[in-house]
């Protein structure tokens, strides 16, 4: 019989703890369990041979920490056939006539991933990907990925397993205490994720006793459509005169164990301290119980790295801001590859209360998957909203579905046979929740007819892809009523027949249907609550539209989804649009220390303040003057003041900052009138190679930028090859390097040599925790900085002796 | 040899405003710092664990190797800081990866918060381990010396394979090391604890 054969109708034994038994037989601390598959393979096949007698139907080959960091390829490859050789041979020795299977086991590899840890996402898929080939080799009927507590592993773990193999897949993932993963995600995130990718089995393992697994239990429970999973721990270890006992006896353990079975649990094992005692105690008590059937959940959800987002009865806001459409600024920032412009609108929007973050960064004259690839792994290092990948490049979209830690939404799908066959398989393959944009190769039906029969052809293709209607949602596309007075109209009923008479969920870009008319705040805020009467999901919307906001919140407290209008009137303060609070120009009279006021705001680190004095500002001066007669005073007073060590480094950054926020005014107010700022030089800035360590190099980048330069920002972990490229291709004046340990001067050595072969014309300065003076003369650098004043003040001697 | 790791969650250590403020090199003090700090210390308290996962080993000296029976280690430094014990507690303690996530955040998106979250995680992680040498100095009614890590004088920061491997920091409080023997998540500490006798 197949495992999925059998899983369909039985409850799954599964085995017991392997690493306590290895000990009490002679396991010396440190040596890897898995070579005792060569060494003692009699042991091993006992102790599987134990675990089948006492009823389990599937046994994990001894294959936990068999990956490619541990172990040569020769090496690797010899543990896992001998043991598979092992699981079969206890297997056949069994006496037991239960279905018997063999599981390849694989377990987190031991380095925590990026951006957290130093671990590459592909590289942790190429790791698992060895693993599992040999797995399919050796004969494995299934494969279990399990202790795993983080999600991003385990979506390696899971894309390795599909990409290289056509085995069933069971996913456990480690829950503390607090019901969530080392790394943040809850039961609902995690099922959201893993049954997006099509996994057989969720659940959890580990770290606790089954009792306290409980309540995360009964959670997986109520999202999961596929079966549930519970290896829990014997309880909690106790050293007894020198013996490590668990404080859960055998019979204790299945009688909690079958209470989670009772309720639906389907697959159940051990972990730390279950031995053949403990299984045996639970496959008794299920041979006299009968599986639940698993019901269907129809949850239409999307996950980040820390949660769910689920579609139903409360609207869910897409924030629509990380889009160049339309917006000088976010172009420039774009081809400037300025990154921190995209973060901000990411944290900005969260904090107006978006649910999801659509990201866009598509334009004609850059890399975009290169791009979007950046964004969303810099997005999801500042941001745990959910991301709704924007992208009509299908490469582009991969990429970045991909490396996404969660079930992403994705933008978009449409009626077009080709665009179909090229989405559809990817929302397969990685998990997602699509949006069908009701349009065909005959462009955009004007009636709600023609909208509703294309959004039925997207749902039979869809389902021959394998993929659910709960995993489409329809945007019926809203239209520009300037030029069509029944466009909202039409696009309404597509909207209310799609939700009524397919059961889908919708969502809208909401500002289209305003376009061309005064006020369009005012359309839009009417607009999105006539969709939401008529059964619209979500919306793609501007959270900075008070119009937009009044509307969700208003539409929650009336429909009775926000108890005691709690939400409603603690946002409500925020509709009314401020007036610029008023800002006494009592001018320097009350305070002699400072010239100005936006001097003053500088030096004090106010960041709003400063914004708002700009702006102010900007309405009579000219934005250069602004740059020259407030801005650079005041950082030139923090400059000196952090030399003479009478302000330390968290006031000179808040009044880094503060200057910031006072330059993206002057940068925007210049974008609108076609103008960038001139730059006084080009840097490039980087964290050497092996380095993962880079807020001595942002900082240095910060000030940087407040004097003028245009930083080239190459990130942390940079191959020399890179920044030579980067340092020829930019025509860089300078080159700053980063080095936070001492095992990575050597690979500064190396890009300062590379430099000086094929960029000559570039000044290095060096700088980071284990460097001294001497040692960047002898690695042959122009400049030690102690910090980021000397780089500033080095930079600056740099070109004036250029001009 | 078998020896029973055991894990800790620990209640939340009193904050020292000042240690944290000499983390971030600030010598003295003014407003806006202070309530940047403010700020920050709000933001960090969901963000914080505080986890420990420790073993009792006995040691042995020969001149100056120190030997745990589980491994062995040549340094004269540990073998001074633990002259008089002849058992020890082996740990590893973390304020937990999700702080990270927030000194990652604003590392891009606010320097000046970033500084003082890594302040905060210093001076965390350093308060856990304070709370933790003092609960088991009262749990087994010993004297303890100071704590002592690898990196510490001539103790080689290799050792800190060995005390992973014993104590499976990964599986129990979620620490890992890479090759360059950096802790992942960054606010993690090891160390030896002398049980005086």
């Amino acid at each position: 019989m197949k495992f999925s054969d059998f899983l369909n109708n039985n409850i799954v034994c599964l085995d017991g703890g392997m690493g306590t038994l290895l000990q009490e037989k002679g396991l010396p601390v440190g040596e890897l369990p898995e070579r005792w598959n060569l060494t003692h393979a009699d042991v091993i096949t006992d102790i599987h041979r134990e675990y089948f007698d006492a009823g389990s139907n599937v046994v994990s080959a001894n294959t936990f920490g068999a990956n490619g960091l541990k172990f040569s390829d020769d090496e690797l490859d010899e543990i896992v056939s001998a043991a598979f050789y092992n699981a079969k041979k206890a297997r056949e020795l069994s006496v037991s006539d239960k279905e018997k299977f063999v599981a390849l086991d694989m377990g987190p590899l031991g380095r925590l991933l990026k951006p957290l840890g130093d671990l590459d996402f592909e590289d942790a898929v190429s790791l698992f990907a060895k693993t599992v080939k040999l797995g399919v080799k050796y004969g494995a009927d299934l494969i279990i990925i399990e202790t795993m507590n983080d999600s991003y592993e385990t979506k390696a773990a899971v894309l390795a397993a599909k990409e290289n193999s056509d085995l069933p897949i069971i996913v456990s993932n480690v829950y503390g205490a607090d019901g969530k993963l080392m790394t943040g995600a809850d039961p609902a995130a995690m099922v959201t994720l893993l049954e997006g990718m099509g996994v057989d089995v969720v659940g959890a393992n580990c770290s606790l006793g089954p009792k306290q697994l409980t309540p995360i239990v009964k959670e997986i429970l109520a999202n999961a459509s596929v079966p549930t999973l519970l290896m829990p721990n014997a309880g909690l270890p106790k050293s007894i005169d020198g013996r490590t006992i668990f404080d859960v006896t055998a019979d204790e353990f299945a009688d909690e164990v079958c209470e989670l079975i009772k309720v639906g649990v389907r697959v159940v094992g051990g972990c730390c301290g279950t031995t053949p005692e403990y299984i045996r105690a639970v496959c008794e008590r299920v041979a006299a119980l009968t599986p639940i059937p698993i019901e269907p959940k129809n949850i239409t959800a999307v996950s980040s790295y820390t949660h769910a987002v689920k579609f139903g009865s409360s609207p869910i806001l897409i924030g629509e801001r990380i889009n160049p459409t339309g917006k000088k600024r976010f172009k420039q920032a774009l081809v400037e590859r300025d990154i921190n412009y995209i973060l901000n609108e990411g944290v900005n929007q969260q904090e107006k209360g978006v649910h999801i973050l659509d990201v866009n960064v598509g334009l004609p004259d850059i890399d975009e998957k290169e791009m979007l690839k950046t964004a969303v792994t810099e997005l999801q290092a500042v941001t745990d909203l959910p991301l709704q990948i924007d992208t009509s490049d299908i490469s582009a979209m991969e990429t970045a579905l991909r490396i996404y830690n969660g079930k992403p939404m994705i933008n978009s799908v449409n009626g077009k046979d080709e665009v179909m066959a090229a989405v559809f398989p990817l929302v397969k393959k990685y998990g997602g929740l699509v949006v069908a944009l009701t349009l065909d190769e005959n462009g955009i039906p004007t009636t709600a007819d023609g909208r509703v029969r294309i959004a039925e052809k997207i749902l039979i293709t869809a389902e021959k892809y394998g993929i659910d209607k709960k995993d489409i949602i329809f945007d019926t596309l809203a239209m520009t009523v300037s030029a069509d007075n029944f466009a909202a109209v039409e696009t309404l009923n597509a909207l209310t027949r799609i939700n009524r008479d397919l059961g889908c969920h919708t969502s809208l870009g909401i500002s289209n249907v305003s376009f061309g008319l005064p006020n369009r705040d005012a359309v839009n805020g009417v607009f999105f609550a006539l969709a939401l009467e008529n059964g619209l999901s979500a919306a793609i919307m501007n959270p900075y539209s008070p119009d937009m906001m009044k509307t969700y919140y208003a539409y929650r407290a009336l429909h009775g989804i926000d108890a005691n209008c709690t939400d409603y009137i603690s946002a409500a303060d925020s509709f009314t649009i401020q007036a610029t609070p008023s800002t006494p120009t009592e001018k320097a009279a009350s305070n002699e220390e400072y010239r100005s006021e936006l001097e003053k705001a500088i030096v004090k680190g106010f960041r709003e303040r400063s914004r708002e004095l700009t702006d102010e500002l900007l309405r009579s001066e000219n934005p250069l003057k602004i740059v020259e007669n407030e801005i650079i005073p005041a950082l030139n007073r923090v400059g000196e003041g952090f030399e003479k060590k009478t302000v330390y480094l968290p006031q000179l950054l808040m009044s880094a900052e503060a200057a910031q926020s006072a330059f993206e005014r002057i940068k925007c107010a210049m974008a609108s009138i076609g103008n960038s700022a001139e730059s006084k030089g080009v840097f490039v800035i980087a964290t050497v190679k092996g380095d993962i360590h880079d807020i001595g190099k942002n900082i240095v980048k910060l000030i940087l930028e407040n004097y003028g330069f245009s930083v080239i920002d190459l990130g942390k972990d940079v191959p020399p090859e890179a920044v030579v490229e980067a340092a020829i291709s930019n025509k860089a004046h300078l080159v700053g390097l980063s080095a936070l340990m001492t095992t990575t001067v050597s690979s500064m050595e190396e890009t300062i040599l590379q430099l000086r072969e094929k960029a000559p014309f570039c000044k290095i300065v060096v700088g980071g925790a284990v460097l001294t003076e001497e040692y960047a003369n002898k690695i042959g650098a122009d400049k030690y900085a102690k910090d980021a004043m000397e780089a500033v003040r080095y930079a600056e001697s740099v070109m004036a002796q250029k001009n | 040899m078998s020896c029973t790791v055991l894990t800790k969650c620990l209640d939340r250590p009193p904050v020292s405003d000042k240690e944290i403020l000499r983390y971030a090199g600030c010598k003295d003090n003014n407003d806006e710092v202070s309530s940047l700090l403010c700020d920050c210390l709000a933001e960090a308290e969901d963000h914080l664990s505080y986890r420990v996962c420790y073993c009792k080993l006995g040691v042995k000296f020969d001149r100056n190797i120190c030997d745990f029976g589980v491994f062995k280690v040549e340094s004269s430094d540990l073998a001074k800081n633990l002259s008089g014990c002849s058992e020890v507690i082996v740990f590893c303690a973390t304020v937990g990866t999700m702080f990270d996530r927030l000194i990652a955040k604003y590392e891009r998106i606010m320097p000046s918060k970033a500084v003082l979250f890594q302040a905060i995680g210093s001076e965390r992680v350093e308060a856990v381990c304070d709370s933790f040498c003092d609960q088991i100095s009262r749990e087994t009614g010993r004297r303890t010396k100071p704590r002592f890590s690898a990196g510490y004088g001539d103790l080689p920061l290799e050792l800190q394979s060995e005390i992973f491997a014993l104590l499976s920091c990964e599986k129990n409080i979620g620490v890992t090391l890479n090759d360059s023997f950096f802790m992942s998540p960054s606010k993690s500490v090891t160390a030896f604890l002398g049980l005086c006798d």
